[in-house]
């Protein structure tokens, strides 16, 4: 099986013959510790490839994120870089004053007449499954542009402009989406942080108003197109687990760690594929290559019966010995 | 005391408006700022904290209802301090040294206000000498210190230990908070404490503060962080 196979068979419960793997190296990786990661890659070769063209990050912006200082992206707004190879936090949003939205417009220069054939050509070349980058987020695009406590702020005391903002952003995801959908990758990379480490953000009851049509509506074209639709999001998000299925995401890659991974496996499993992942705010970045190892095999437990729905992925981060991310992949064999 | 009412139902329902119209009204009437803050703004957050800690609520009707309540708040301190009204405590908060983080340490901030505490809020990216300097120069209760990632949970350890190598460290009391945090991680590298979310915080430093000012037990303190 090659990887774009293997990853398939995973989706579709159809007995992979091991579970597809997927690391997510973050900046800092790639920056400082390039040789640590290109060793990996042949150690463990990857199932997972992914294309780089996001609509939120033209060359421009990709080449000064990550570095310590300050940047603004695509859309307009200022992020701050504490650490070198950390993403950083937006502290200047372009819409905090609400009186700028009237003139205001998404970087449709990123996606409009973007020209997808060397995607299509990579895929071609390519045996892994291959991802879009990451297309729809909402949600933290909504934040990156208002700022984060007012947008939560506008949720709750529904602001004209909110609505007026929210359909500008889900217009541009939708083009993008499409757009994707008509390129050779196997799959659309969604993404939203949701949880805190305790639970969901907001309620669930506005999540499900606001935001889970707009997920269905990815989600439908991306199904219309013959494509897989793949979620990220962070924290505790058990509250949405079976929606964000509802909806129709094939794939969730959540953070397992912070909630009940047996109760989840008991309510989802066969029917979503579990993207990963591991334990990144404890046991890779501090744990010991055992509690790594016990980690997995308690997913596994939870997850891996042989048939499918589940994805050997975890992140790493820039503090990750690799010796711990090493034997993830290990104790996935 | 009709104005705590209408005041406190204006915190729950986030109206900044109402808050601010329903203070001025009650100064003008004759109630003491005092009065005011204790029946009006911290009933009313006490309230806000049980609700999210019940499920009720979520950040953002938290964070809704703390930022009405500041609107009261500004009319009330020049009142509060003219009338030499002592606050609950005074705690520093702060995030840490290369993290730039600060939706969480705000509302901890926005939260420990409505409970009557005075709260100096350095930032984010905080070097440790500026805790160290403000323990050494400033009367401060309470420090609190926040980090979201694990690269940078590491310095609130740096920061404790400033605060030790400097002396001042029994001076103060240290909670800590963030996403990548844990009760264990506070016990390991001496905190006196660590708070999961805002208004949980609330409970553990009015906890910290009965065990500084009144000496008591330490199980008499957590029957208040568990109440």
């Amino acid at each position: 099986m090659n990887g774009r196979d293997r990853v398939k068979a995973a989706l579709e419960f159809q007995h992979p013959d091991r579970p597809p793997r997927d690391v997510w190296a973050l900046p800092y990786i790639s920056l400082f510790r390039k040789d640590e990661l290109d060793s990996l890659m042949i150690e463990y070769p990857m199932d997972i490839g992914a294309s780089q063209l996001s609509p939120g990050w033209s060359d421009e912006v990709v080449k000064s994120c990550a570095k310590a200082g300050h940047y603004t992206d695509d859309w307009g707004s200022v992020w701050y870089v504490g650490q070198p190879g950390v993403i950083g936090e937006v502290k200047e949003p372009v819409l905090a004053d609400w009186s700028v939205l009237v003139k205001y417009q998404p970087p449709w220069h990123l996606i409009r007449n973007r020209d997808l054939s060397h995607v299509n050509k990579s895929c071609e070349q390519s045996t892994q499954f291959m991802l879009s980058d990451v297309t729809a987020r909402p949600f933290e695009r909504l934040q990156f542009l208002r700022g984060t406590e007012n947008l939560y702020i506008d949720m709750i005391s529904g602001a004209t402009e909110f609505m007026t903002l929210l359909e500008m952003v889900h217009e541009f995801y939708l083009e993008d989406i499409r757009q994707w959908c008509t390129s050779n990758v196997d799959a659309i990379f969604l993404m939203d942080d949701w949880g805190s480490n305790q639970r969901l953000l907001v309620n669930p009851k506005i999540w499900r108003e606001i935001f889970k049509p707009l997920y269905k509506e990815y989600c439908d074209i991306i199904h219309a197109a013959g494509k897989f639709a793949f979620f990220h999001t962070d924290g505790h998000t058990q509250a949405i687990f079976g929606d964000l299925i509802e909806v129709g995401m094939d794939a969730i890659n959540s953070q397992l760690f912070t909630m009940d991974i047996e109760e989840l496996a008991r309510l989802y499993k066969g029917k979503v594929t579990f993207w990963g992942e591991m334990d990144r705010q404890h046991i890779l970045p501090f744990g010991t290559p055992e509690e790594v190892q016990e980690a997995v095999m308690r997913v596994r437990r939870a997850l891996d019966d042989g048939t499918g729905g589940v994805i050997a992925q975890c992140e790493w981060g820039g503090d990750n010995p690799k010796e711990n991310i090493e034997t993830v992949f290990k104790s996935w064999l | 005391m009709e104005y705590a009412e209408s005041i406190y139902k204006a915190v729950l329902k986030g109206d900044a408006t109402g808050v601010k119209t329903g203070v001025e009204t009650a100064l003008n009437d004759g109630a003491s700022a005092d009065q005011i803050m204790q029946q009006g703004l911290i009933r009313a957050m006490t309230e806000v904290g049980r609700l999210y800690e019940s499920g009720e609520y979520y950040v953002p009707e938290m964070l809704f209802a703390a930022r009405a309540m500041q609107t009261g708040l500004v009319v009330l301190k020049p009142q509060l301090i003219q009338n030499g009204v002592n606050s609950a405590g005074r705690v520093a908060i702060g995030t840490v040294k290369g993290d730039l983080h600060d939706i969480g340490k705000n509302l901890v901030g926005m939260m420990l206000e409505g409970a009557g505490f005075e709260i100096k809020d350095l930032g984010t990216d905080v070097e440790p000498d500026k805790f160290v300097a403000l323990a050494q120069n400033e009367h401060v209760d309470i420090i609190a210190l926040s980090a979201l990632l694990t690269t940078t949970m590491t310095n609130i350890a740096m920061t404790i230990e400033a605060l030790r190598a400097a002396g001042v460290r029994d001076k103060v009391k240290v909670i800590i908070g963030g996403a990548p945090v844990t009760e264990d991680f506070a016990k390991k590298i001496g905190a006196d404490g660590y708070s999961p979310d805002a208004s949980a915080a609330v409970r553990l430093v009015k906890s910290l503060m009965l065990q500084t000012h009144d000496k008591v037990s330490d199980e008499e303190a957590n029957a208040v962080a568990d109440y």
